[in-house]
Parts: C-alpha cells; sequence; structure tokens
C-alpha cells in the first residue's frame, strides 16, 4: 500500500511542476534525433549531454536523462529501417528485416511495429524494475563488506567477459587498466597519495564522467571521421501504424522477449545488443516454420523480438545500478553518473538516503515511454531529412561538445585533458578489440573494490579461512560465481569468429 | 583492413600491457604502509598489477604461439601507407592543438546587441577556428559554408550553456 502511495506522490509531484514534462519530452526527442542518426551511440548522446544537465535542477537531470536514454534506445532503428544503417548497434537485427520490409515498400509499416514493439518492452522493463526492486534491496541489505568486495569484482568480470565478442581475456585486461586508473588520487583509509606523482589534480582522482565522455565520444569521433562517408538517401516509407490485430499476433514473443531484454540488462556490461541479438535468436529458433522462412528477408516478429529485447533492457540495466551502485550497461553508467553528479547515493540505501527516488525513477520511466511512442511518429519525417546530413559534418561538432561536457562536471580543466587523453586511449584500444564497457565499470567500481577488501581483511585478520568461507555463507556462493566466471571465461569453448 | 590483424595487435598490446603492470607492481611496492599489510595503500594496486600481467602474458603467450610475430614488420609498413591513416593522424593532432589552445590561452569579450549584453569567448573562437578547420578537411564543403555551420552550432551552444542553463564557460578560469 505504502508504494502507490509514494508512487502517487511523486506523480502528484511531476502533474504539479509542468518544467519536468518539458525537460522529459526534450530529453525524449534529442534521444530520439541523436539515436536515429548513424554513427552516433546511445552512451555518446547520454555522455555529451552529463555536462547539461550540470545547471538542471536534481528532478529535472533525472527525469531528462531517463527520456534521453528511452528515446535514444528506439532511435537506432529508424536509420536502421530506412537506410540499412543502424542508428545504434542494438538495431543490427532490426536493420536486417527492417531494410528488407522498406525495399518491398513497408518501410513505415516496419518502423510502426518497431515503435510498437519498443513502448511493450519499455513497459517489461519497468514492471520487472518495479516488482524485482524491493527484493534486490532486501537481498543487498545483507551485503556487508566481504560480499560488496565480491559483487564489484563479479561484476568487472562479467562486464570483461559479455563484452569482448569472444575472448574475455580483453575484457578482463580492459577492466585491470580501469582499476589502475580508479586508484589514482589519495587512498580512502590513510589517505595516502597513489600515482598522483605530486599533482594536486591527481591527488583528487580521476573521475569517471570525463572518462566516459572521452572513451564513448571523442574516441567515436576519432573512429569515424577520417573513414569515408557512405550516405543514403531514404526510400519512401509509406503507412507508419501496424493494425491491433497484427500486433496482437506478437503477444507472445514479445512477452518473451521483453523478459529476457530485461534479465539481460541486470547482467553488468551486458548491454543493449546483446539483449537484441539473443532474444532475436531466440525468437528464430520458437517462430513457427512458415514465420521462420521470412526472418532475415523481413520478418515483423523479428522486428518485435529485437526492438522488444532492447529497450526492456532500459529497465533491466537501471536494477544492478540503483539497488546496487554496478551499471548494467555503459549507458547505465552515464545514468549512475547524472544520479551522482546530482549528490544522488545509489546502492542498497537508495531507499535510505534518498526517499521516493526510486517511485520518481519508476514515474520518470513511464512518462518517457508515452512520449517515446508519440515522438517517435512524429520524428519519423524529419529524420528522414536528416540521414541527408553527411557524418563528416555531425562529427567534428561533438568535438565541441565533449570539451564543454567534461569541464562542466568540475569546473576544472584538468578534467577536459583527462577526456582527451581518455579519447585517444579509447581510440587505441578500439582499434586493438579491447571493449571500452569494462573499463568505465572499473573506473567506478574501483574505489568500491578498494575500500572493502581492506576493511573485510582487517576484519578476518583473527579469523582461518575456512571460518571465513563458513560464516559467511551469502560472500562463499558468491565467491564461487566470481571463481567459475573466470573459469568459464578462461576454459570455454568458445566459437571461432570469423572476421568478415 | 583498417585493424592490425587481430594476433598480431594482441602481441603488441599485451607486451605493452606487461610493461605497465611491472610498472605499477614496482610502484605499489613504493608506497607507505602506515597500518598492517592488510590495509596498506598498495595492496590492490599491486594485486591488480599482478593480474594484468598474469592476464598480459597469457595473451602474448597465445598470440606468440599463433606465429603472429613473423610478418609484423609487414603489416607496421601496411598500416602506415593505409590512406586513412594520414587524416586520422592530421585529426589528433587538430583535436589535441584544439584542446591545448582553450586551456592555455583566455579571454572574454563582451559587447552588447540590441542593448542585450554577450560575451564572446575564447573558447568560442578556438573551436569556431579549429572546427571549421576540421570540417573543411573532412567534409570538404566550402570554407564559407563550413564556417557557417560551425559558427551557428557552437554559438547555440555556448547560448544554451552559458544564458540557459548558467553553466560556467572555459574561459571562466
Amino acid at each position: 500500500m505504502d508504494i502507490f502511495i509514494q508512487i502517487q506522490e511523486q506523480l502528484f509531484y511531476i502533474i504539479q511542476n509542468p518544467h519536468l514534462w518539458f525537460y522529459c519530452l526534450s530529453g525524449v526527442t534529442l534521444g530520439i534525433l541523436w539515436g536515429a542518426m548513424p554513427g552516433l551511440s546511445t552512451t555518446m548522446a547520454m555522455t555529451l549531454l552529463l555536462g547539461l544537465i550540470t545547471g538542471m535542477s536534481q528532478s529535472a537531470a533525472i527525469i531528462f536523462m531517463l527520456g534521453v536514454y528511452t528515446g535514444s534506445v528506439f532511435g537506432g532503428a529508424i536509420s536502421a529501417v530506412l537506410i540499412n544503417i543502424p542508428g545504434t548497434p542494438d538495431a543490427v537485427p532490426t536493420m536486417i528485416e527492417g531494410y528488407a520490409l522498406t525495399k518491398k515498400g513497408e518501410g513505415g509499416l516496419a518502423l510502426g511495429t518497431a515503435i510498437s514493439a519498443s513502448f511493450i518492452g519499455n513497459w517489461i522493463g519497468i514492471i520487472v524494475l518495479m516488482l524485482l526492486i524491493p527484493s534486490v534491496l532486501f537481498f543487498a541489505l545483507q551485503f556487508r563488506s566481504w560480499e560488496m568486495f565480491l559483487l564489484a569484482v563479479w561484476g568487472i568480470a562479467i562486464c570483461g567477459s559479455m563484452s569482448s565478442e569472444g575472448d574475455p581475456i580483453k575484457g578482463w585486461l580492459s577492466g585491470c587498466i580501469g582499476l589502475i586508473v580508479s586508484f589514482v588520487g589519495l587512498d580512502a583509509i590513510y589517505g595516502v597519495p597513489r600515482m598522483s606523482f605530486g599533482s594536486y589534480n591527481l591527488e583528487d582522482g580521476i573521475n569517471f564522467i570525463p572518462v566516459l565522455i572521452g572513451l564513448f565520444g571523442l574516441a567515436e569521433v576519432l573512429r569515424v571521421l577520417p573513414e569515408k562517408d557512405e550516405f543514403q538517401k531514404p526510400e519512401n516509407i509509406g503507412r507508419i501504424l501496424p493494425s491491433f490485430s497484427t500486433l496482437k499476433k506478437y503477444i507472445k514473443p514479445s512477452i518473451r522477449s521483453g523478459l529476457i531484454g530485461t534479465i539481460v540488462g541486470a547482467i553488468p556490461g551486458a548491454g543493449a545488443n546483446i539483449a537484441s541479438f539473443f532474444s532475436y535468436d531466440i525468437g528464430r529458433r520458437r517462430a513457427k516454420p512458415e514465420e521462420r522462412e521470412k526472418w532475415g528477408k523481413g520478418s515483423y516478429e523479428a522486428i518485435v523480438c529485437a526492438e522488444v529485447a532492447n529497450n526492456a533492457n532500459v529497465g533491466g540495466s537501471m536494477l544492478p545500478t540503483l539497488a546496487l551502485g554496478i551499471p548494467g550497461s555503459a549507458a547505465a553508467a552515464a545514468i549512475l553518473a547524472a544520479l551522482e553528479l546530482k549528490n544522488v547515493v545509489v546502492g542498497p540505501l537508495i531507499q535510505t538516503e534518498n526517499p521516493g527516488l526510486i517511485f520518481y525513477i519508476y514515474i520518470g520511466l513511464i512518462i518517457a515511454n508515452f512520449f517515446m511512442y508519440g515522438m517517435a511518429i512524429v520524428l519519423i519525417k524529419p529524420c528522414v531529412k536528416l540521414f541527408g546530413l553527411p557524418k563528416s559534418v555531425l562529427m567534428p561538432l561533438v568535438i565541441p561538445m565533449c570539451i564543454l561536457g567534461a569541464f562542466a562536471v568540475n569546473l576544472n580543466y584538468f578534467d577536459v585533458y583527462v577526456m582527451l587523453i581518455s579519447g585517444i586511449a579509447g581510440y587505441t584500444l578500439h582499434k586493438l578489440n579491447f571493449p571500452l564497457a569494462p573499463i568505465v565499470l572499473a573506473i567506478i567500481l574501483g574505489p568500491m573494490i578498494d575500500e572493502n577488501l581492506r576493511r573485510s581483511l582487517l576484519i578476518f585478520e583473527d579469523q582461518g579461512i575456512l571460518s571465513v568461507l563458513w560464516d559467511r555463507k551469502l560472500g562463499t556462493v558468491l565467491l564461487m560465481i566470481v571463481l567459475y566466471t573466470f573459469y568459464d571465461g578462461i576454459f570455454r569453448k568458445r566459437k571461432e569468429i570469423v572476421n568478415l | 583492413m583498417n585493424d592490425l590483424n587481430s594476433k598480431k595487435s594482441d602481441l603488441i598490446s599485451s607486451f605493452i600491457l606487461i610493461l605497465i603492470a611491472i610498472l605499477v607492481m614496482a610502484y605499489s611496492l613504493t608506497l607507505d604502509v602506515p597500518g598492517n599489510i592488510s590495509t596498506a595503500p598498495g595492496l590492490l594496486p599491486f594485486i591488480t598489477s599482478f593480474i594484468l600481467f598474469f592476464l598480459a602474458s597469457l595473451l602474448f603467450f597465445k598470440s606468440f604461439q599463433s606465429r603472429a610475430s613473423i610478418h609484423l614488420k609487414n603489416d607496421f609498413a601496411q598500416l602506415l601507407n593505409y590512406e586513412s591513416t594520414p587524416r586520422t593522424l592530421l585529426l589528433f593532432i587538430i583535436v589535441i592543438s584544439y584542446v591545448l589552445c582553450v586551456g592555455r590561452v583566455n579571454f572574454e569579450l563582451s559587447f552588447e546587441f540590441f542593448s542585450l549584453p554577450l560575451l564572446f569567448s575564447s573558447y568560442e573562437f578556438f573551436s569556431i577556428l579549429f572546427v571549421t578547420l576540421i570540417a573543411k578537411i573532412f567534409w570538404g564543403a566550402s570554407l564559407i559554408r563550413c564556417l557557417v555551420v560551425v559558427f551557428l552550432t557552437v554559438e547555440s551552444l555556448a547560448l544554451i550553456f552559458r544564458y540557459g542553463f548558467g553553466i560556467l564557460m572555459p574561459e571562466s578560469f
């Protein structure tokens, strides 16, 4: 009952403050436009807009970022369907099916199906988030320093495994690099300077937001801009909204894909792209033979599977972000950054430290979802015109935004240098096939790992290993999971990846 | 192909990471130990760099076993001849110069526009200058067209940050 009262309170708060609706609508609009532009990813949109939220109030900043997140995840589908270029990596399955339909003159209907599927996907993600967060928070409150240390290590380990496309060692190496960066500055227990080399700026530590902007903003510009521009004129789109009876046919795959998307989203590092590919693959296996025939040649069911999953991922990725302080994806790390910028302490104590905030986030996600549905229909035609702009016009304009975004976080130009170095490092690591998400996750979790490991070692000083393993059963289970993640990553039979 | 062959790039990157791991391990041993060893500030940096060393060595030997080192020299030559490499290097130089100029040179001009007090800062000046240069090189449109697009974007951005949200700009320090 208390939950409904809290939701009602937050809903009234938003209704009484129309400027919050405006911020949400702006966020969704920017997110859709940004996501629709080929080469501009969800994470890039969110990291670049972080600078802007420094001037907003806490509630405005949160609802704005939720709008950007919801809008940009869908936005990728527009260019994928209309011009065969995925706006975001998770829109690749939508591109395969949607563009085939566009060539048949059904591009509008394919997009309409994607819009409805995204709307359903977001709802599933939000409902699962609302249902699971109380239990996850209750469970997380049982965690002490040893369990928090293991959980954070597992977060980096699983993120390394999931984001490294077949070679977990590279993902874990990225995690180690991020951890080393996180150790720069004064240590949390004794205040001893580590790797600061006498620099006052380094003694303050390295903030993860400029690193995030460098890795996902500047590095993308450096990578994409020198490549030759290949842009196409969009096809004629035709009718947009599908009939209700058409959508009714896809209820079962929608629910299945929504659950897949939410669960994958809750795993650190496994972002929307893994969710959409996974759901697309399962959808193909489970489809009726006559529907499976259409798979790859333009199947509406395939679009539903991919789009429901990548949008349900939004709600799923918020679960570990809010309850444990471990972001479910790189985009969720940007949400975490936004919350940190607005002095919100996430983790097991979020309800105590910020009463009502979780309910505000639920309502924010629901409003953003409705706006996404409406704005997606409105923005399809302007997006078609935007595709006429080559990347070589858009990408240079991102650089001043990277500078402003990095500077605005602490009003310290040192952060801009951090962003520049991160951008160059991100470009190099991308070229060497190292995933970037584990670096950001490790920088975020580094201080948590350091503090909790040292604290737990101090507590365990007079105890034997066996007694620790026996007394801290939750910790022992987590330890087994961590060890299994490493074992699985090193010894599992990996599929041969064919470089096309 | 722009990227170095996967195994060969692994060989180089793992070697660099091994060196970094050794340096961090050595550095963490030099840190003070105010309490006992379990709370030493250098404990986790040492453990992390040791894991980095172990994983990088694993990657090094895996790629070494695949005889990746044999044609390494030719691959470097191929990479340097690749058509987008000079463009990438040029972009790096321009971006680094841009960031350094905004950080080093600070000025702010205030003027009135239809009785509205406005500011034009070093951030806007260098942004327009360098981004126009990048747009001219990579977009290839006429200089005037590049200048107009960049000017409008940078000024809109500055107006939103400075007047819309009251966020201080880099020239303010």
